[in-house]
């Protein structure tokens, strides 16, 4: 059994304005271990498949499961076991570093002596461990998303998800924080799903890659050898056929 | 600051060498209450009093309002039963409210009580509401991921994020209630600063009335004061604070 698997899953939003569909017909799968991306054009629905993937948001028709449950229904099972780094850092700006680093493990009841130790832990592992005791706003851009590395790490969940994680930062930056995080999740080889608007990233971050039309639907799905990943011209290959798939489906 | 009131007393003292004692009493005469005032013992007995009272009355207010206005910010059915009911009681004028509680109780703490919770608790209840809503949908997001419990939400996020709004909630509280608990003392009461007040005007002794009125400013500048010292202490993790 796949660890994630998505069966014509379909939301409608209904409005005062009327109806937006944000996802139409979306079927995919993602085993157990696997690290893959999603890529689409920028409001195309990728936030509200990752807001379902949470259980954030309530599938229309279809279904969504992880583990053969539904992340909506089965609110309390999934506590801990799914986490996220969102596009911006969301850290808790009265909460220092550390305190931001084991949020998740406070809500899991973890006693304070092993939560503050597996959060200076993950700290440390994302280069932070000087900063434990600085608030949010007194760090660069850089090192808040990498607070919410740790965070998501810290509560060593079974899937971890990534919603445009490194668009906000400056292209030298995200280079580095893309690698670091990327070798952190084959260290503990967690199931990821990476979404972003980024083709580049996409080919670089997953072993499979989705690609979406708008509203979200499969449009092409590519699996990413090492092989295309290390010979640029393949790459350049694959980037252009992605970017066609998308703009034939919706050009700008 | 100590320049702008430094003038306020000169234009005031050279005002009294010109005016009659009862329009413009100059400065000794109000220190000379002031003595008096602390002889008598009056001084310290009834401003603690109506110290007692309005806090009394704000602590009551925040945590009626306080609760209302969580209750109203988290969920959408009881707010559309509650506000309407809330604005309808923040419109009656706290000179009503004053007779009313005239007319409903009998000791002068219980009706001093009742009017300072009916006018502070709306001011309360709203703006709790709107720091509620105002959580940020993203930081929300980020913790229900988590699967907390309601507690857990409450306790660990929707509190601490409106700690801002509750403290300037205080300050706009504080000035308001002084204002009201002087009313209900001068209406229906025989101790504190209001009654001291009417004391004071029924002698013709306007040095009276103004020293009183002095502790009353000197009250609402040392309780905002207090409030200010919280928020720059809570809030520290704020950019602008620094």
């Amino acid at each position: 059994m796949p660890k994630i698997e998505s069966r014509s899953l379909a939301k409608i939003f209904n409005t005062q304005e009327g109806s937006f569909e944000a996802i139409r017909n979306l079927s995919f799968h993602v085993d157990a271990g696997e690290v893959i991306s999603v890529v689409g054009k920028t409001g195309c629905g990728k936030s509200t498949t990752l807001n379902i993937l949470l259980g954030l948001e309530k599938p229309t028709e279809g279904s969504l499961t992880i583990d053969g449950k539904e992340p909506y229904a089965a609110f309390d099972y999934f506590r801990g076991k799914l986490c996220a780094v969102f596009q911006t850092d969301r850290l808790l700006p009265w909460r220092k570093v550390l305190d931001n680093a084991a949020y998740g493990l406070e809500i899991l009841r973890i006693p304070a002596k092993e939560r503050y130790n597996r959060a200076r832990h993950w700290l440390e592992r994302v280069g932070l461990e000087q900063f434990e005791n600085a608030y949010p706003h007194h760090l660069s851009g850089g090192m808040r998303q990498r607070v919410g590395i740790a965070r998501a790490f810290c509560v060593d969940p079974d899937v971890i998800f990534c919603d445009e994680a490194f668009g906000h930062l400056d292209e030298v930056t995200a280079i580095k924080l893309r690698a670091d995080f990327l070798n952190l999740i084959r260290e503990t080889h967690k199931t990821s799903v990476f979404v972003t608007h980024d083709i580049n990233e996409a080919i670089e971050l997953g072993r499979r890659v989705l690609v979406l039309g708008k509203p979200a639907h499969l449009l092409l799905e590519v699996e990413i050898s090492q092989e295309t990943n290390g010979d640029p011209s393949k790459r350049r290959e694959l980037k252009e056929r992605i970017l066609k798939t998308i703009e034939d489906n919706h050009p700008c | 600051m100590f320049v702008s009131l430094g003038l306020l007393l000169l234009g005031w003292q050279i005002a009294s060498f010109f005016l009659p004692e009862f329009v413009v009493p100059g400065l000794q005469l109000i220190g000379l209450e002031f003595i008096n005032m602390a002889k008598e013992g009056t001084l310290l007995y009834d401003s603690l009093l109506t110290l007692y009272r309005v806090m009394q009355g704000l602590f009551g207010g925040f945590m009626l309002g306080g609760t209302l206005g969580i209750v109203m910010g988290t969920t959408k059915k009881s707010e559309n039963y509650l506000m309407p009911m809330i604005n309808f009681i923040m419109g009656v004028p706290a000179l009503s409210w004053t007779l009313i509680v005239i007319l409903w109780f009998r000791g002068t703490e219980a009706r001093i009580f009742a009017l300072m919770l009916a006018v502070s608790f709306p001011v309360f209840a709203h703006s709790i509401r709107d720091a509620v809503k105002g959580v940020s949908k993203d930081l929300l997001e980020m913790t229900l991921a988590f699967r907390p419990t309601r507690s857990q939400l409450l306790r660990m996020l929707i509190l601490p994020s409106i700690v801002p709004n509750v403290l300037t909630a205080w300050k706009v509280s504080i000035g308001f209630a002084v204002r009201v608990v002087i009313v209900a003392e001068l209406v229906g009461a025989s101790t504190g600063v209001g009654y001291r007040m009417v004391q004071q005007q029924a002698l013709l002794s306007m040095s009276g009335v103004l020293a009183w009125t002095l502790v009353l400013v000197m009250m609402g500048l040392t309780m905002q004061g207090i409030i200010t010292g919280f928020e720059s202490r809570l809030l520290r993790w704020r950019p602008t604070t620094h």
